[in-house]
């Protein structure tokens, strides 16, 4: 369970903060916007896994936003000032610009997903799809049971021809001959294991009438509020980042940036994860919904 | 099957065309908002087929094999992470696409690649994994269907095209999505840098498909004879 | 209505490939709340007949006569009716689980028959509360033991609050104990929710004392008996039909007392569990002294084994499958002997697996060494057998390594003999039932000839004839071919008939390794039911076998 309040939040919640954070980040290049995105995310990251995971995460990172980065500062002709000219490559002061901004703009993205993989577990994906497409989402359960089982099989089936033809026949055709058997096996008893779990699904009514779902996610008083909130940002960051982002430009010259509201409701749209731990102040009518019990998701089963 | 399903299966084949073209145009028009603008095409073009599978109500043993061969996919991809560019799991989306059809196959695709991104990390570019990988599993449905594609080295060649042809739609989305003002000499870069991977990916497939052309198909064969899938 | 829950008239089957009648003429009734055991060997039909009950696991075949449960024919019922009325759990706990987490599994089947959230909930709560699932409601299904995996499946199903529970062999991969606790809930399932219960087991041992109808399906698919225990105990003391031996410890004991004319002669029934063995014994013992003693002298038999060389040893073998997780095995050290058969037994998940994995020399040990004499051919079969097969048909897949083991196709015919599977030469390996795969993968194994044989549970599955079959290639490989077995089992009568030497395996240590014999006089709880039944009676009897010598009836 991922740390915070935020995280306990109703997946549908969860869901489209994510997706406003996302969206908004992928949406603009507009250098505040760029950096407010880059902070907000780096701190929810590092409020969720701590420092090292963090810098292993931005790591990863690297390589794709550099490049990213370069290839927009390299080869771009259309800025003003010009620094360096050579065959094709063109390097201008506002191509740079444009480089480190799209490169901000990738690594804000990155991290939110970073973030969203820690806090939209599969559960919550699942139970998100799972009404509308309860088959596929059906699946995605049985795949992620079946992952660690294909990779234990194989081990098994490896295991038991290794125990008995091993020894006879060590060159390197033999291994490989008996990796292919291995995949062979693998897939033959793979599909008739599942046939048998098939049968298993039939029998206890699988396609019998329209799933439902038990439902494990409640929705509470406090996360209407919440939901309210957000979405009044949402409507506020929208028009105000159209207006400044369409009054921004980089080429070909970049244009100087304007103080703007904006940035102050951007800011708090993206700080969601922060504000809602605000609730642990016991704001009297905002805890109301929750009586006298313990700000944490005791209520709901399996969450303690 | 419900008309819904019907429906999504025609609108497909015209989503696999379609969603190539605005990505195109839109990198052509030089329009603004292309990163955003592109996943939410990526995601939109999913719907159909995602909707089409969902409504045509499968019964529980027509589902498994295509949870078995997504299993396998994601397990390969884990157990392939240290070796860089070559992993089994587009020789296997091709087999299942071509033993099982194209809606089948797209979902091997599909599915591959959203579950193994949980270890992998989701980003911007699932959406376009998914469809990627989906179409190949689709295009070796199609070739399936018409009973083409029978001989190893002839699904070898098939495989290695399709590891180019993933290769190339990501590093188009690259362009597309992430180079404003792109000129001949960033979109060749993109390519050049892709490309070691997408050979290297290309020849994996190849190695992987030759040992299984043959066989797998007759595994499945009996599987769908015996119990009736 | 007619007044069963479940019945067949004059039922019969064939699988569509092979032709044949597997099941003929099968006419029985069920009346609702009766917990009934269907036996019979391996290969007669017994999976066939439950699946019958059950049109979503058929497979493609042919049938005749009329089945019905609750009065209608299960074929024509609603797949919600079907679900909600007829439960199956079946016998390979593992891939009958669906989902991934326990919570999810429990609600899996009334989520498919559309059931509202509330009532969910409360069918869950209750069930899970019911099973004692509560404190591992949230585990992912992977971590569970196997037994907790057979008590989910359980759970899973009486969920749904069917009228009729079927259960195909669902304990044959439990040990011991967990076996015992899943029989203890299902008779609470029977007595206190009413549920009728039909099971399929080769071990009676413990099934029996609740069963209050016994179906025996005869080698030729017809319904050979239909009636209470004892009825089914006096028919086979007429015609042994090779499950004497399958039957209780105590009820064999009876019947042996009886045959020599010992048996006292003023019970109604024959003794089932060790409490009446006990007392049935105590009064036959009475009797046998007021009439002036034992007739012949009692006669224990031998059990020295001349001393033989090591062939295989472990040395302090520590081992771990990942770094991030706890030793499954600590300091354990092992001899494995020419000449002799040696068992190791322990709970489920007690590691028993992997230290035969580490002495074939699969998993090398963190810590510790496996020291094997030279040259030695060493093979293991492991615990699920199938992974052993991957021709179409069997013989083929028998032939696989002739060329590595140098064998014939002669050599393969003559084992297919001996393991009684010569008109399934040509079956898929697939499509053979639990014994026979099980048969086929030892033949498969013997084949190659190895010096030193690591068998990963070989009974699982087999009926009482087959286990005396595998019993007797054992030893002789053993003694006449002065081979080395090591096997593991969770069945300690057949450990304890055939093993000359038997280590347990606890707390990730090789607690103690004994001979056989001793191992199991000395273990209160880990024992035969003989041995429970003779303690303190007629000391020194681990086996039906040492009851009759010490009895001077041999
Ligand atoms: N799919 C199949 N096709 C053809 N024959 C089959 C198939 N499945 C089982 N049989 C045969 O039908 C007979 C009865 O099989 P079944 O599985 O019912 O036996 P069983 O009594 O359950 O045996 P066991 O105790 O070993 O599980 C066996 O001889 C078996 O070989
Ligand atoms: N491939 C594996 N990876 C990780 N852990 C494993 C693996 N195989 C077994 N284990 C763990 O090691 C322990 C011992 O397992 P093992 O299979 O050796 O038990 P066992 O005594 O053979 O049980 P059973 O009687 O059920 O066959 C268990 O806790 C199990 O969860
Ligand atoms: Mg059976
Ligand atoms: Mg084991």
């Amino acid at each position: 369970m991922a740390k915070g309040l935020f995280a306990t939040y109703h997946p549908a919640v969860c869901m489209l903060f994510f997706l406003a954070a996302i969206g908004f980040s992928f949406s603009t290049q507009h250098p505040v916007y760029v950096v407010l995105s880059c902070v907000m995310s780096s701190a929810y990251l590092v409020y969720l896994r701590g420092w090292r995971p963090f810098l292993r995460t931005m790591g990863t990172c690297v390589p794709l936003v550099v490049f990213v980065g370069l290839l927009n500062s390299l080869f771009n002709a259309a800025g003003a000032t010009i620094l360096w000219q050579w065959g094709p490559f063109c390097v201008c002061v506002e191509g740079l610009c444009y480089g480190v901004a799209m490169g901000g703009m990738l690594t804000a993205v990155l991290l939110w997903f970073a973030c969203y993989n820690e806090v939209m577990t599969e559960d919550k994906f699942t139970y998100l799809f799972g009404r509308r497409l309860p088959t596929v989402s059906l699946m995605v359960t049985m795949i992620s049971r079946w992952t660690p089982r294909m990779v234990s099989r194989g081990r098994n089936i490896h295991d038991s021809q290794e125990a008995l033809i091993g020894g006879y026949d060590q060159s390197r055709r033999g291994m490989l001959h008996r990796g292919v058997r291995m995949a062979t096996v693998l897939v033959g008893l793979g599909m008739e294991d599942a046939i048998q779990t098939a049968d298993s699904m039939s029998a206890r009514g699988y396609g019998s009438a329209t799933r439902t779902s038990y439902a494990r996610f409640r929705w509470h008083a406090r996360e209407r509020v919440v939901l309210g909130v957000f979405c009044a940002l949402i409507a506020a960051s929208a028009t105000l980042l159209a207006t400044d982002a369409g009054a921004f430009t980089f080429y070909p010259l970049v244009s100087p940036v304007e103080p703007s509201w904006g940035y102050a409701t951007y800011a708090l749209m993206l700080g969601m994860p922060f504000w809602v731990e605000l609730e642990r102040l016991r704001i009297p009518w905002y805890s109301s919904s929750h009586g006298k019990q313990p700000l944490t998701r005791a209520s709901v089963h399996g969450y303690e | 099957m419900g008309r819904l399903a019907r429906v999504m299966r025609i609108i497909q084949p015209v989503v696999l065309v379609a969603l190539p073209v605005i990505m195109m145009l839109w990198a052509w028009l030089k329009l603004a908002d292309a990163a955003l603008v592109t996943s939410v095409c990526a995601c939109a073009a999913l719907v159909p087929f995602f909707v089409g599978f969902e409504k045509s109500r499968r019964r529980a043993r027509n589902l498994m094999p295509i949870v078995v061969l997504t299993a396998l996919a994601v397990a390969g991809r884990l157990v392939f992470a240290p070796v860089p560019a070559i992993k089994p799991i587009i020789a296997i989306v091709v087999m299942g696409g071509l033993c099982f059809g194209r809606e089948e196959g797209f979902m091997v695709g599909a599915l591959a690649m959203l579950v193994s991104n949980v270890f992998f990390g989701q980003g911007p570019w699932t959406p376009w994994q998914m469809f990627s990988m989906g179409l190949v599993g689709y295009l070796a449905g199609v070739l399936g269907n018409r009973g083409r594609l029978t001989q190893r080295w002839s699904v070898a060649t098939f495989g290695a095209l399709m590891a180019l042809l993933y290769g190339f739609i990501l590093d188009t989305w690259t362009i597309v999505g992430f180079v404003s003002n792109a000129n001949a000499t960033s979109v060749f870069a993109t390519y050049a840098a892709g490309l070691a991977n997408n050979v290297a990916s290309a020849i994996g497939t190849v190695v992987f498909l030759i040992p299984i052309a043959n066989t797998w198909p007759r595994i499945f064969k009996r599987i769908k004879v015996r119990y009736q899938i | 209505m007619s007044e069963y829950v479940v019945e067949m008239r004059g039922y019969a089957f064939s699988y569509g490939s092979t032709g044949e009648d597997v099941l003929h003429d099968i006419t029985f009734g069920l009346e609702n709340g009766s917990f009934a055991v269907l036996c019979g060997t391996s290969g007669s039909g017994k999976s066939t007949l439950l699946r019958a009950l059950k049109p979503e696991l058929a497979v493609a075949g042919t049938s005749r006569g009329t089945v019905r449960v609750l009065g209608n024919d299960p074929y024509h019922l609603s797949s919600v009716e079907s679900a909600t009325r007829i439960g199956f759990v079946m016998q390979d706990p593992e891939n009958r689980i669906v989902t991934d987490t326990v919570w999810h599994e429990l609600a899996f089947g009334l989520e498919s028959i559309g059931m509202d959230t509330q009532t969910m909930h409360r069918r869950v709560a209750e069930t899970a509360h019911f099973f004692g699932i509560g404190s591992w409601f949230d585990r992912k299904t992977t971590d569970l033991s196997g037994g907790q995996k057979q008590l989910l499946n359980l759970a899973a199903i009486v969920v749904m609050q069917p009228a009729v529970l079927v259960l195909d062999e669902p304990t044959s991969q439990l040990d011991p104990i967990a076996a015992k606790g899943f029989f203890d809930v299902l008779e609470r399932v029977n007595a206190e929710l009413g549920i009728t219960v039909l099971i399929t087991e080769h071990r009676l041992e413990d099934v029996l004392p609740f069963a209050d109808r016994v179906l025996f399906l005869g080698r030729d698919g017809t319904l050979a008996y239909n009636g209470n225990c004892d009825g089914f105990v006096r028919m086979l003391k007429k015609d042994d039909d090779g499950l004497y031996a399958a039957l209780p410890a105590a009820t064999r004991m009876s019947m042996l007392l009886e045959r020599a004319g010992k048996g006292t002669g003023d019970r109604a029934s024959y003794p089932v569990t060790v409490r009446e063995g006990r007392s049935y014994l105590t009064s036959a013992l009475t009797t046998i002294s007021a009439q002036g003693g034992l007739g012949a002298e009692p006669h224990p038999a031998e059990r020295t084994l001349p001393p033989s060389d090591v062939v295989l040893r472990a040395k302090d073998v520590w081992f771990r499958y990942d770094r991030k997780m706890p030793f499954v095995l600590r300091g354990v050290d092992f001899d494995l002997c020419a000449g002799r058969v040696a068992a190791l037994v322990g709970g489920n998940g007690s590691g028993k697996s992997t230290l035969l994995l580490a002495l074939a020399g699969i998993r090398r040990p963190d810590r510790g060494r496996i020291i094997k004499a030279r040259n030695l051919h060493v093979a293991l079969m492991t615990q699920n057998p199938k992974a052993l097969f991957t021709r179409d048909r069997l013989v083929d897949d028998l032939l696989e390594w002739s060329d590595l083991g140098g064998y014939s196709l002669s050599n393969t015919n003559d084992m297919l003999e001996r393991f009684g599977l010569e008109q399934l030469r040509m079956r898929h390996p697939y499509d053979l039932s639990g014994g026979e795969t099980q048969k086929a993968a030892l033949a498969k194994i013997l084949l190659l000839g190895p010096d030193v044989l690591l068998l990963d549970e070989p009974t699982k599955g087999l009926d009482a004839t087959a286990k005396a079959q595998v019993g007797a290639i054992l030893t002789d490989l053993t003694l006449r071919e002065d081979k080395a077995v090591l096997l593991t089992s969770h069945d300690l009568e057949f450990v304890s008939e055939v093993a000359h030497t038997c280590s347990m395996l606890f707390g990730h240590e090789i607690t103690c390794t004994q001979d056989a014999h001793s191992f199991f006089l000395d273990n209160l709880f880990y024992s035969t039911p003989t041995a429970r039944i003779a303690r303190g009676i007629l000391d020194g009897c681990v086996t039906t076998a040492d009851l009759a010598a010490s009895l001077g009836l041999g």
